[in-house]
């Protein structure tokens, strides 16, 4: 029953989300800008220093940005904030008098915000990957952690903002 | 869970405080304020009791602030009471059970429960999800309700695209789709024209009239409440003032009648003091009010005293509207008088 309350919220929230596509291009050059610019910078210090600082290349800084933006993406939540802006003007109160707990409103307007945002965040750090030479060197356990780490991130920071 | 005897509204006692933040206005109270705090007491709701019967339409008035909106919440279970007790179909609304959830409704007129961006048709299917509606009871409901409400045309627009009649019936249809036995409408009409008003009107009394759901409902309109309800819980400053029959509200809280008569051309200026107050006249149509256990006897000799000159003459009660003010007037009368006398 759960899992046909879930598919009917995505469907609704995709809808919503799908009317406000300057509002999506606008979140995308919000979430790529940083990143661009953070590595613009130290691209230039590490080549004014023979191409690194410390022990790190362009390609490392590109691939911890490139990381750093995905992961910031994927753990990204703003519904405490709704929360509160519900209670404040009674919006609220049509949930509470459903047969269904509030959080799965927001758990799903989360889900929503991600699955339509990925798909053009993704190709994004692919081109930023690319132009600044990004260095991925990781080992098959970094990638086994990486998903449950992931996974309790976005927990975390959904329930503690 | 409710017995047969039992009211699908029962109140007892029931009582609300807000613990509100006060302080003085500028700056170093602000700042003041953030290390040391007062609060003041404001009781919305006073020891208010009363139960409503199956299928019963009742009226619940009360000035702005009167606890009308905070009773409704409370009932609904989206506020606890600070004392007293609810029950709503046998539950206590504050536990939030779904049972009770799913037979129960508010609809308050400058609320919206739809999703704003997209067609109503969208957020009513989140709706059959969440109440578990089959398909077929599903269409059968919502088909009923276009057809009563006129839906049609309506459905498939984005809601923020709708006027604030058409958002008002979308909006109760959208609160009636899970077919509740109790509802709870809170100004359902409010903002709204006086075609649309009487159409919402029409439809609250189908929707009882067919289905026999119990209603409690609130409006600044009395002819909202005129149409809809036989009894009527009156409430100002949080306390009871007057639970019966709307036909004995002003029997009881407005003692006196108006005559009114219409003179021929010949008597329009003659003077009828002898036989009331005089309160309104224009032309040769005069307005007297009363006492009631005058009114008999004045309105006989006015008639004989005038005789081949009275052209028409009602008896009456005052407007409701009218009897309501006057309720209210001396409630806060008598308050103010009790807050002189404690000082």
């Amino acid at each position: 029953m759960l899992l046909r309350v879930y598919q009917v919220l995505f469907v609704a929230n995709f809808q919503q989300a799908a009317q406000y596509r300057v509002q999506a291009v606008a979140w995308l050059l919000f979430a790529v800008i940083r990143p661009v610019v953070f590595l613009a910078a130290w691209s230039a210090a590490a080549n004014a220093q023979g191409g690194t600082i410390g022990e790190f290349t362009v390609g490392d800084f590109a691939a911890y940005y490139v990381c750093l933006t995905l992961v910031g993406q994927l753990t990204m939540s703003w519904n405490e904030y709704d929360f509160e802006i519900e209670i404040r003007q009674g919006k609220l109160s049509p949930k509470l008098l459903r047969p269904l707990h509030p959080l799965h409103y927001a758990v799903v307007e989360n889900l929503v915000w991600k699955v339509t945002t990925l798909p053009a965040l993704v190709p994004a750090l692919i081109l930023i990957a690319w132009t600044f030479q990004a260095r991925f060197e990781t080992q098959l356990w970094q990638l086994l952690i990486f998903v449950p780490s992931v996974v309790l991130a976005v927990a975390l920071r959904f329930v503690f903002g | 869970m409710l017995g047969a005897a039992d009211p699908p509204i029962y109140v007892h006692n029931l009582t609300k405080v807000f613990r509100v933040h006060e302080r003085e206005e500028g700056m170093l109270a602000t700042l003041g304020s953030l290390f040391r705090r007062s609060f003041k007491d404001v009781p919305a709701v006073h020891d208010v009791s009363f139960e409503i019967a199956d299928g019963e339409v009742v009226g619940f008035l009360g000035p702005n602030g009167a606890g009308k909106t905070t009773t409704l919440k409370m009932l609904s279970g989206l506020l606890y009471p600070t004392s007293g007790e609810v029950r709503v179909l046998g539950h206590v609304p504050s536990r939030r059970e779904s049972q009770l959830l799913s037979a129960i409704t508010l609809v308050m007129g400058n609320r919206s429960q739809l999703l704003w961006d997209i067609p109503a048709a969208d957020s009513m299917r989140v709706l059959q999800a969440i109440f578990q509606l089959p398909e077929e009871r599903y269409r059968r409901t919502l088909g009923e309700l276009s057809e009563l409400l006129d839906l049609d045309p309506l459905l498939h627009k984005p809601v923020r695209n709708l006027s604030l009649g058409e958002r008002m019936k979308v909006e109760f249809a959208a609160a009636l789709i899970h077919e509740p036995r109790v509802l709870f409408l809170d100004e359902p009409t409010i903002g709204l024209d006086v075609t649309m008003q009487a159409r919402i009107r029409r439809f609250v009394a189908e929707y009882n009239r067919t289905t026999g759901a119990t209603i409690l409902l609130t409006s600044h309109y009395m002819d909202d409440v005129v149409a809809l309800s036989k009894r009527v819980i009156v409430i100002h400053r949080g306390r009871l003032l007057y639970d019966g029959a709307l036909a004995g509200l002003a029997e009881r809280m407005a003692p006196y009648k108006l005559i009114r008569v219409t003179l021929s051309d010949a008597a329009a200026d003659t003077t009828l003091d002898a036989y009331g107050e005089t309160i309104e006249r224009e032309e040769n149509r005069v307005t007297l009010r009363v006492s009631r256990e005058d009114a008999p006897d004045r309105t006989a000799r006015l008639v004989q005293d005038l005789r081949g000159q009275v052209l028409d003459l009602t008896l009456e009660d005052p407007p409701i509207e009218e009897v309501i003010d006057r309720v209210f007037s001396e409630a806060e009368d008598t308050h103010e008088a009790a807050l002189v006398a404690s000082t």
